[in-house]
């Protein structure tokens, strides 16, 4: 049962090597030179693919994948002496707080969420809010900018220092990698943390990351962040029409037509097919005075009803206005509450 | 239809309402030029008439997503260091209490009290015999500046809009601005 330890320890010298091979990497993380970053390929890859502009430096960039939460071996080491904790963060090391992604995190969400809502609300500008919400969502949620992060290729840090050191890989290479909390034990024992807003995912590394450069961006010049908005993320096709599902669309549409001045809407059957068969069809519109707001078939007059309620409600509420010049924007009133 | 110290909102008198908000807010010096109608759109919580009448939910969301990121500028460009900064702004400011205190509901209704346009505010509260925090006015009244702000933004413009939060929100030289607030 127990194995010879000897023949599995490194070497005196070889332990040595890695101690100043840790303490170089560590050195260059904390202070992130941009000579060794502009040695990094992972990070000039990742420049080039994404065509960010020359002032935007290798060491910035890298510092766009540092993410606070691989300071924990840090906070461990404070707390508890003992080093066989760090076995369970063999690939992170420690990092300083000045050169992570927290603040440009933060500011880069702040750019996202006031250029989407604004893109959104100019585009539909009588969206509910809960829809408006969703689709906001849908663009910059943590799953939907980790995706897009995903897509650039932007490698994370897997390995463990030690590995990294017994294949000789340049410290420049860690640089250009995404390094967040990455406990590789619940790969090896099936173990996963789970944690309230799951901050140590690789999704929520992955989106911090892409908001960080964002960020970066805006400090460049802003238009270079909304121009990377609109390439990136807003180019992405959303139907807000599929966002909505209406519980009472014939109460909600005569409700909406009080408010806004208009006549009491009128279900009137146009057409119908086989009312005595197995599979008959009818078509209603409903109608405000003589002005059709929409139409809907069914199998029942009663569903036919829902549907050309729900039509009229679509038109309404995924209204996009055309704006010309001297043409005054639309404000919307507000959702109907039903 | 009254509002809680008993303004009715179908006799509205607009030198009272609309051009108290105008000129305590300077919106003259600015070149805000938001029509009456919405600025009453803009003093009208949800919770006022359920929904028959014009309310600033989604002005206050895009007013409140822009002022969020005005005060982040804000702050980047008034930190007292420069170490570790990126184009000469230091970003380990953010995320800390003076930044998030900037442009909190309590701050933000505290300008709103100071400028005495809170009596003009048209919502409904909870239980009228209980006091402010019961009925979350602090809440509603945030809505009135934010929702301003998102309407400056949709009628004249982001950079109107950005000069009137820089210059007159986020200006210490300002009396009224919540740099001067939150430092009370």
């Amino acid at each position: 049962m127990n194995k010879p330890h000897n023949s599995s320890k490194l070497s005196e010298s070889e332990l040595q090597g890695y101690k100043e091979y840790y303490k170089e990497l560590k050195t260059v993380i904390n202070t992130i030179p941009e000579e060794i970053a502009s040695q990094s390929q992972p990070l000039i890859t990742l420049h080039n693919r994404l065509e960010l502009p020359s002032e935007f430096k290798l060491s910035t960039l890298s510092r766009c994948l540092t993410c606070r939460t691989s300071r924990l071996p840090n906070v461990t080491i404070a707390n508890d002496n003992s080093s066989s904790d760090l076995k369970a963060f063999p690939s992170i090391v420690e990092t300083n707080n000045l050169l992570d992604n927290h603040g440009l995190n933060i500011f880069g969400k702040n750019i996202l969420m006031y250029h989407i809502t604004r893109h959104m609300l100019l585009k539909y500008p009588r969206l509910p809010t809960i829809v408006l919400n969703e689709a906001i969502a849908s663009y910059i949620s943590q799953d939907s900018l980790s995706n897009i992060a995903r897509s650039w290729g932007v490698e994370k840090e897997e390995s463990a220092i030690v590995e990294r050191y017994l294949r000789k890989e340049p410290i420049p290479l860690t640089l250009g990698k995404l390094r967040y909390f990455n406990n590789t034990l619940k790969k090896l024992d099936g173990i996963e943390r789970l944690t309230k807003n799951g901050e140590f995912s690789e999704n929520a590394a992955l989106s911090l990351a892409l908001r960080s450069i964002i960020g970066v961006l805006y400090t460049i010049q802003p238009n270079l962040a909304e121009r990377f908005i609109d390439k990136h993320i807003l180019s992405r096709k959303l139907d807000v029409s599929k966002l909505f599902m209406f519980e009472q669309p014939t109460r909600e549409l005569a409700k909406l037509c009080e408010r806004e001045g208009l006549q009491k809407p009128i279900s009137k059957l146009t057409a119908e097919s086989g009312r005595l068969s197995k599979a008959p069809v009818f078509i209603i519109g409903v109608f405000s005075g003589d002005e059709k707001l929409g139409e809907g078939f069914g199998s029942s007059l009663k569903e036919a009803k829902a549907r050309a309620a729900t039509d009229a409600l679509l038109k309404w509420y995924c209204y996009e206005p055309v704006l010309q010049q001297g043409q005054k924007p639309v404000v919307d009133h507000g959702t109907v509450i039903v | 239809m009254k509002n809680p110290i008993g303004i009715n909102y179908k006799s509205i008198d607009n030198k009272l309402i609309q051009d108290k908000i105008r000129s305590v807010l300077k919106f003259d010096k600015y070149n805000v030029h938001l029509s009456d109608d919405l600025i009453l759109q803009c003093l009208t919580h949800k919770s006022f008439a359920h929904g028959k009448l014009p309310y600033n939910e989604k002005l206050f969301m895009l007013g409140s997503h822009f002022l969020k990121l005005r005060a982040s500028i804000y702050s980047l460009n008034n930190s007292s260091t420069t170490n570790n900064s990126i184009n000469g702004l230091n970003f380990n400011n953010l995320g800390k209490f003076d930044n998030k205190n900037l442009i909190s509901s309590t701050n933000i209704t505290k300008l709103i009290k100071s400028a005495k346009i809170d009596d003009i505010c048209f919502w409904k509260m909870r239980d009228g015999q209980k006091d402010g925090k019961f009925n979350g006015e602090d809440r509603v009244l945030q809505t009135i500046l934010n929702s301003l702000i998102g309407a400056i933004l949709i009628v004249d413009g982001p950079q109107t809009a950005k000069l009137y939060v820089d210059d007159f929100l986020l200006n210490k030289n300002n009396k009224l601005s919540l740099i001067n607030i939150a430092s009370k």
